[in-house]
């Protein structure tokens, strides 16, 4: 099959901070602004780059040195007219399972079906410690138009390295 | 009334709500580092705005209702649940009687932020007006 090589537009290995997130989301406006992409296209990619990498650094912990990866780890790739977004980062191995739920459930849902879970999720959210309103993954997965791809790295026995990954079309496609 | 006017920022949005100036609006980009602490002085203002005899003030001196303006570029998921939140109060001013108008901007290119209207609109249960803008800028 014809491959088109990945064109690579954001790629970062490092540590987790607010800092850090703040310089990469507004690294990837720029980048996103200079690609004259769709508007709808453009904030669907800008939507699933905040809520991934907010999340990683609202539940981010603290590891030692001498791990097998960087606290943070993330990459923005144009291939075959798809983004593909990768983000990376330790979690604690009790919240694994609340993740992998999750991301299971909205990945069975088709369009309709995740509207209203937004809906009634929004409706009764509460802002958590972390500042998050637990909405995160289902506008993941509502701006993605795709099922949300995730693996766990056992490290140890209460750490894992949690991989999320995303995919959009370049084209826009009605939401 | 004391005014609320909070300056935009590149993750924070241009916050007015003035009652001398019957001057209501919210425009940019939302993605606060700490929305509680962003988001929390908007709904207490506004909670003091229902409670008091303000707004009927405010409409008491107006012609046309009072327009809410909600010109936002991007808002985050966090961001979402507080923005529900004052739409809810600004319902709850309705249903006290005063009469007053939601307007939702979102540009001509952009159908989400038309769509997340609708979505939100049918949340709180009052029917926004929704103004079509000719401008291409994100958060």
């Amino acid at each position: 099959m014809f491959q088109v090589s990945a064109q690579n537009i954001i790629s970062f290995q490092g540590e987790l901070t607010f800092e850090i997130i703040e310089s990469l989301l507004n690294r990837a406006k720029q980048e996103l602004d200079s690609m004259k992409l769709d508007l709808v296209v453009q904030k669907r990619l800008y939507s699933i780059l905040v809520e991934s990498l907010e999340n990683s650094v609202k539940h981010r912990i603290t590891v030692g040195v001498n791990r097998n990866h960087y606290p943070l780890e993330m990459n923005l790739l144009l291939q075959n007219n798809q983004f593909l977004i990768t983000v990376c980062n330790y979690i604690k191995q009790s919240n694994a399972e609340l993740i992998s739920q999750k991301i299971d459930e909205v990945n069975s849902l088709n369009r309709d079906g995740l509207n209203q879970l937004y809906r009634s999720s929004i409706a009764k959210a509460r802002i958590s410690d972390k500042g998050g309103a637990g909405l995160g993954i289902i506008e993941m997965a509502r701006n993605s138009g795709q099922k949300i791809n995730y693996k766990f790295i056992q490290e140890g026995s209460e750490l894992v390295f949690f991989i999320l990954e995303l995919s959009l079309l370049k084209c826009a496609q009605k939401n | 009334m004391e005014s609320l006017i909070i300056k935009e920022t590149t993750s924070t949005p241009k916050v007015v709500l003035d009652s001398r100036n019957n001057n209501f609006e919210f425009q940019g980009c939302s993605r606060p580092e700490d929305v509680r602490d962003f988001y929390m002085p908007i709904i207490n203002w506004l909670e003091k705005f229902r409670d008091t005899k303000a707004a009927v003030e405010v409409e008491k001196h107006a012609t046309n209702p009072i327009i809410f303006k909600f010109k936002l570029d991007y808002f985050n998921s966090s961001s979402a649940k507080f923005i529900l939140d004052i739409l809810v109060l600004i319902n709850q001013l309705h249903l006290n009687g005063i009469n007053l108008r939601i307007d939702w901007y979102f540009n001509q290119h952009d159908d989400d932020m038309l769509e997340v209207g609708k979505e939100l609109s049918e949340v709180v249960d009052f029917p926004f007006e929704y103004v079509e803008v000719k401008k291409q800028v994100i958060g």
